[in-house]
């Protein structure tokens, strides 16, 4: 990842009506780095990239390019940027080749790849001549970052790039923008998928009702969050609970549990296996023990007011 | 580069395949029609001569083409091209390409228009070789009562279905502004055609000079000055202008538009009604304001012009029988007197009177060389707002529909019944 940072954004404003979708937000995009953009549904995320794209004109603030200003419609700036916002959509009348053919004829000199090598490289290159009607979700979604990869970018824009995929298809795309950034093109993907941010992102920004709530690096991703928690079920938990608190293990042991319920505690990975062999110790078993909710979520949750990504909330797309 | 990509596209579409198919078996099948069927379109200008002349079938559907045909097609392309983007949600996909919205809409403007001129031009030239083929290539009669030679008409044919061509670019104008206004492709393809027939109604009332010469379908009337005799250069002049005119506010306002637009997602459907509520109250509107209007100002429609026309025409046509009757032309040119008066007005002396469209004028024709005490013959017309009238005129005094000639074949009267044209300046 070198210094240079292609991609700027400067208390970057826009609103509908009364409503401010995206509030002064400022962003580093650095050449050869995965930037993650994490919010929950009608963060602002979208809108966003939308003006990064040049498909909306900011209220205030501005787009920086390659340390030029750029405007929305703004073409000669952005001929290196590629990318999607929401569902990619083509032609469904036509098949992905085609499609591929004739944005490729509109980005005329720009295009640098050819739609079948495009096609390959994104597992579809079997069904380039299928019309795009007949995709899947996932398919489309692979064709939408075909279409992207079309003009060799230096900066690559995307709207939650595995959302649909199966996981064999999620972590070859994951692979595929991780090479891309290993070869200097700086990515910003949105993305609900904290595992997936865990996983690719160098720098996180989470976004919350149009605002930075909070931005870092993986390493200031790991420190701010809380302790992780476990659910364990036991063969005695009140002898579990008494041997927590001779322990820097946190228990939580609510009212009016169900007995089948499992007990939640608060331990880093060295305290928890410290726990778990107390406990075989004393004589109690361990018959189940899993992560509750990761600690990136729980950091989520605390700055944007409770809920994970992942949970489902309909609203108006951002 | 644009405009390979949206022939493309458009090419690649069904409903447009189906159309420019149909533009080509139509005009087809009306001129075998025409050379089976036994009554002819007489309302429609040449329609009485669609089974005598090739050329008059061709011009017969030039009419519908130009009323109905432009703006369906119109519709269909241009209506459709940009609204099409929004019902597929490919604004975000093209506008993130190497491309200006300017240079796209460009592409866009002139593939639509390039259809637009293709399936008109298809419909005009199987609509002549049909009309040939079928019927023939008889010379035609003209608006004036004047005899056009096969190779004139070829060429008056040719020139009247191009400068209807050039006026479908108001329409092409309009569906773009529709398609990219209301989002709707719905708006987009039936708005033209609304547009059209609202038009026709204003047409058919508007007599004053004002109101006609701003209406967008004025245009597509301009041909008929071809066939008149001489012909008229001030309607062909006023329509290219107006054509024009129209083609550039309407596509000024769809490029205006579309430079501003902010593409934040899906429309909510709740959007598109509201705009389609409002286009159709601004044509509400209008409509109101131009039919108020349509009677103000002078009119060109006036006794003296008709009278004028209806002589010469009368005059004309004369010749022509005498010429098919007796194989041969006339050896002089008769005089004839016209004195048209409108609407009840009793005929005093030589004076005509009254102005305005209407199916109530009454004239009466005069051969001044007459020396055997024939009186007038009083002929029905009916005058349209366009400067063209048809007249019926008295079996008792021209002859039947059908006359023959010496070797016993028989033919259209050209007196029986007639259409002429004097224009509007």
């Amino acid at each position: 990842m070198s210094e240079d940072v292609v991609l700027e954004t400067r208390a970057l404003t826009k609103g509908f009506g009364d409503r401010r979708a995206v509030d002064r937000v400022n962003l580093r995009v650095q050449a050869g780095s995965v930037y993650g953009l994490l919010g929950r549904n009608g963060a602002g995320k979208t809108t966003l990239l939308r003006m990064i794209l040049g498909l909306l004109t900011p209220d205030s603030g501005n787009v920086r390019l390659f340390g030029r200003d750029a405007a929305a419609g703004d073409v000669a700036s952005r001929e290196a940027v590629a990318g999607f916002v929401e569902e990619p959509r083509f032609y469904p009348h036509l098949s992905a080749q085609r499609n591929l053919q004739l944005l490729a004829r509109l980005d005329g000199p720009q295009a640098t790849v050819a739609p079948r090598a495009a096609l390959q490289l994104v597992d579809l290159g079997e069904q380039a001549r299928d019309k795009v009607g007949t995709y899947s979700t996932g398919m489309r979604q692979r064709l939408g970052l075909a279409a992207a990869l079309l003009r060799s970018p230096r900066v690559l824009v995307l709207d939650e790039p595995t959302i649909g995929l199966d996981p064999a298809n999620a972590a070859a795309v994951r692979s595929q923008l991780r090479a891309l950034s290993d070869r200097g093109v700086a990515v910003l993907l949105s993305s609900h998928n904290m595992t997936e941010v865990a996983e690719l992102c160098d720098r996180v920004s989470i976004i919350h009702h149009g605002r930075t709530v909070w931005a870092g690096t993986q390493a200031d991703l790991h420190a701010a969050a809380p302790v992780p928690a476990w659910r364990v079920w036991t063969s005695d938990d009140a002898r579990t609970a008494t041997l927590a608190r001779q322990l820097p293990v946190r228990v939580q042991i609510g009212g009016g549990r169900p007995a089948d319920a499992p007990l939640i505690i608060h331990a880093d990975d060295e305290q928890r296996d410290a726990f778990v062999l107390e406990l075989a110790g004393a004589g109690v078993a361990v018959r189940q023990l899993e992560p509750d909710t990761p600690p990136l979520e729980a950091l989520f949750a605390n700055l944007t007011g409770g809920d994970t990504p992942d949970d489902a909330s309909t609203g108006v797309a951002a | 580069m644009a405009v390979r990509v949206e022939l493309a596209k458009l090419t690649a579409q069904w409903p447009l395949r189906i159309t420019l198919g149909l533009c080509v078996i139509v005009p087809a099948v009306f001129a075998l029609v025409m050379r089976a069927a036994s009554s002819r379109p007489a309302d429609t200008l040449f329609g009485r001569w669609a089974g005598t002349s090739g050329f008059a079938t061709s011009l017969t559907v030039l009419n519908w083409a130009a009323a109905y045909g432009a703006p369906l097609l119109s519709g269909l392309v241009a209506g459709d091209i940009f609204a099409s983007e929004d019902r597929h949600g490919t604004w975000k996909t093209i506008l993130t390409r190497s491309t200006t919205r300017t240079r796209l809409f460009a592409g866009k403007a002139i593939a639509a228009t390039l259809c637009v001129w293709f399936g008109f031009a298809v419909i005009g030239v199987v609509s002549l070789l049909a009309g040939l083929a079928a019927i023939g290539s008889a010379p035609l009669v003209g608006l004036s009562g004047q005899l056009i030679g096969s190779g004139h008409a070829l060429a008056l044919v040719a020139a009247s279905w191009a400068l209807t061509l050039l006026a479908t670019t108001t329409f092409v104008a309009l569906g773009l502004l529709l398609s990219i206004a209301s989002r709707s492709g719905a708006i987009g393809v039936i708005g033209p055609l609304l547009v059209a027939i609202v038009l026709q109604l204003l047409e058919a009332i508007a007599s004053g000079q004002i109101v006609r010469s701003v209406l967008p379908s004025t245009p597509f009337d301009a041909w008929h000055a071809l066939f008149t005799s001489p012909v008229h250069a001030g309607p062909i002049g006023q329509g290219i202008a107006t054509s024009v005119g129209y083609t550039l506010v309407f596509g000024g306002a769809a490029w205006w538009l579309l430079s501003r637009r902010d593409f934040a997602g899906a429309d909510v459907p709740s959007v598109r009604r509201r705009t389609g509520v409002r286009i159709g109250a601004a044509v509400a509107a209008i409509s109101v304001v131009l039919l108020t209007l349509s009677g103000v100002g002078p009119t060109a429609l006036t006794h003296t012009r008709l009278e004028t026309s209806i002589a010469a025409t009368f005059g004309h046509l004369a010749e022509v029988r005498y010429q098919w009757q007796a194989g041969a032309g006339a050896d002089t040119t008769i005089p004839w007197h016209a004195v048209c008066n409108r609407g009840g007005t009793p005929l005093t002396g030589n004076a005509g009177s009254g102005k305005g469209a209407g199916d109530d004028w009454a004239c009466t024709i005069t051969d001044l060389r007459a020396s055997d005490g024939a009186g007038p013959t009083m002929l029905d017309v009916t005058l349209k707002a366009n400067g063209c009238y048809q007249v019926q005129s008295p079996p008792g005094a021209v002859g039947a529909l059908y006359v023959t000639d010496r070797h016993g074949k028989t033919f259209i009267n050209p007196l029986y019944a007639f259409d002429g044209c004097f224009g509007t300046p």
